[in-house]
């Protein structure tokens, strides 16, 4: 479980205090696929980066499975979580090629060791997983990260990011610079991975009906605030016009 | 031109060319103390051997006071959150001081002594012996966990620390390690021209850059070429390029602008053709 409790934050700005959030309370369950929508600066990406560390909020406390991780140090926290964010040219190591970028996240959480990186059979496994996306990376393991495509870039950073099976998945726009196409593969990919392996996971999007279509809870933000909290049924019965309706009552 | 004496030096003078790849090239890291941990090589290598040391002992305390030495720069930057040239010049001034200490004065001469080259008999042998195992060993640990783990964050620091690494370890660790060859390149230095000197250091960060841009540019276009094998044989040619400059009538004393003049020459050319090698 992942729980957000009472937080607070609020940022000095040249206009003065500007608060962000008020006390926010949040629980997302284990077998939860969280879509959020909001508004540009309702607060989305900040809720993430509290998770991982990357933001310290003023109260309150963030637990992940029934503890709290705010003071943990960053990087033992980053080890339990999976995370792909909208810059393709972030999730991966440009100079390192495929195979070599699949053997480091095979290796995550793991203690850095004087082994040698890529084990036996490494090769024909890693292959198997990027064949299933059906874009032809299990030809291209001996090319550098950033001779690929910005999508192809995203596929191999999503499946790097559920190698080894997280507590929790941050997705942040993670299809935003995509073209159509590829973004609708990368999320029925999503959809796959995250149910097959049951990972809890929340995922930032501006595409409503992306958020519609995928997961299994909704929640749309605004200032800062929840206010919109569907699943189950209720969840079933949105329509996108009422989440747009809702998107233009401010 | 002696080409015995210019492939020997060239060599010793590769295995500091080594260090810096893996600073400037595989951590992306613009690490200035090398001029410094040069020195430090020397000196401690020299100062173990007038104190009665093996030659063994002073090569391998050269190494690891480089390798100190590193840390330090490492340290400064990673958790005191200081600029990383500040870091490097921070380290090699310091470094100037405490090489005098450790030599007890600017030059300390080893003719006396017994060091690995004593007698130049087989000094060829030994020199490649040396360089052929560094050069395994760092290939081989490039390989390894951890090799990629300074590779990848010469890259991207937040996607190591998102695999779980505190990547200012790594960094600690990796220039360790780049100033344990340096080091070891000054104090193998020093036992093959038969003395220790304060200044032996100056411009070695240059030289060495200049080698391994050399080697980048002769070797790259020849296809997979490891940093290694770039950075020995680039230095072994930038020996007898030197050698050439004197021969045809420079003064040993004009070559520190030969050198800074030959990697403006490059840097220019390649950044005309693409600045596909040139990356400082
Ligand atoms: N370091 C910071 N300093 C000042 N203000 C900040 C800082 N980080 C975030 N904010 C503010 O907090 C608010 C929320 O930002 P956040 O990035 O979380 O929004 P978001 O919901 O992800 O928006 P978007 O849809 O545009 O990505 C914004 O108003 C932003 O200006
Ligand atoms: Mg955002």
């Amino acid at each position: 479980m992942l729980e957000f409790k009472q937080i607070q934050k609020s940022f000095q700005t040249v206009q003065g205090e500007q608060v962000l959030f008020s006390g926010l309370d949040l629980a997302i369950q284990k077998n939860e696929f969280v879509t959020m929508v909001g508004n540009n600066g309702a607060g989305k990406s900040s809720l993430f980066k509290m998770i991982v560390g990357d933001m310290q909020p003023d109260g309150g406390d963030v637990l992940l499975g029934n503890h709290s991780i705010l003071s943990m140090p960053t990087h033992l926290k980053k080890a339990r979580i999976g995370k792909v964010y909208q810059d393709p040219a972030a999730g991966t190591i440009g100079i390192m090629t495929l195979l070599e970028n699949m053997a480091l996240a095979d290796r995550k959480g793991e203690r850095v060791s004087l082994q040698f990186a890529i084990r036996k059979s490494a090769r024909e496994r890693y292959g198997e997983l990027l064949k299933d996306l059906g874009l032809g990376l299990e030809n291209k393991l001996d090319t550098p990260m950033k001779e690929l495509s910005g999508g192809q870039r995203q596929a191999v950073a999503l499946v790097m990011a559920t190698m080894k099976t997280p507590q929790l998945l941050l997705l942040d726009e993670h299809t935003a610079a995509l073209d159509p196409k590829t973004a609708r593969l990368i999320l029925d990919k999503t959809q796959t991975l995250v149910t097959e392996k049951g990972i809890m996971t929340m995922m930032v999007t501006h595409n409503l009906q992306d958020a519609l279509s995928y997961g299994n809870r909704l929640i749309m933000m605004r200032e800062g605030k929840i206010v919109e909290d569907a699943q189950g049924r209720t969840r079933d019965q949105l329509s996108l016009s009422h989440l747009l309706e809702q998107f233009y009552t401010a | 031109m002696d080409f015995l004496s210019l492939l020997e030096q060239g060599l010793i003078f590769g295995i500091m060319a080594v260090g810096i790849v893996i600073s400037f090239r595989i951590l992306n890291f613009p690490d200035l103390s090398v001029d410094g941990s040069f020195a430090l090589g020397a000196a401690v290598s020299a100062s173990v051997l007038i104190n009665g040391g093996s030659a063994i002992l002073a090569t391998l305390a050269a190494i690891i006071a480089g390798f100190a030495a590193g840390s330090a720069t490492g340290l400064i930057h990673a958790k005191g959150k200081v600029d990383g040239i500040l870091s490097g010049i921070l380290v090699m001034i310091g470094l100037y001081s405490v090489n005098l200490r450790i030599m007890g004065k600017s030059n300390i001469p080893l003719f006396a002594v017994n060091h690995l080259f004593a007698s130049k008999e087989g000094s060829l042998l030994k020199i490649v012996l040396i360089v052929a195992a560094v050069k395994i060993v760092i290939d081989l640990f490039l390989r390894t966990h951890a090799g990629f783990v300074l590779r990848a964050l010469g890259d991207n620091t937040k996607v190591v620390e998102g695999l779980g690494v505190n990547p200012g370890n790594y960094k600690v660790l990796g220039l360790g390690l780049a100033n344990g060859l340096v080091a070891l390149s000054g104090g193998l230095m020093s036992q093959y021209q038969g003395f220790a000197d304060i200044s032996m250091g100056i411009g070695s960060l240059v030289t060495g850059l200049a080698s391994i841009i050399l080697g980048e540019s002769l070797l790259k276009r020849f296809g997979f070429i490891g940093v290694t094998t770039i950075a020995i044989v680039g230095s072994v040619i930038y020996r007898v390029i030197l050698a050439m400059a004197i021969h045809y009538g420079l003064q040993p004393s004009d070559l520190k602008l030969v050198t800074a003049l030959i990697l403006l020459v490059i840097l220019i050319l390649e950044k005309k053709m693409g600045g596909k090698y040139a990356r400082v």
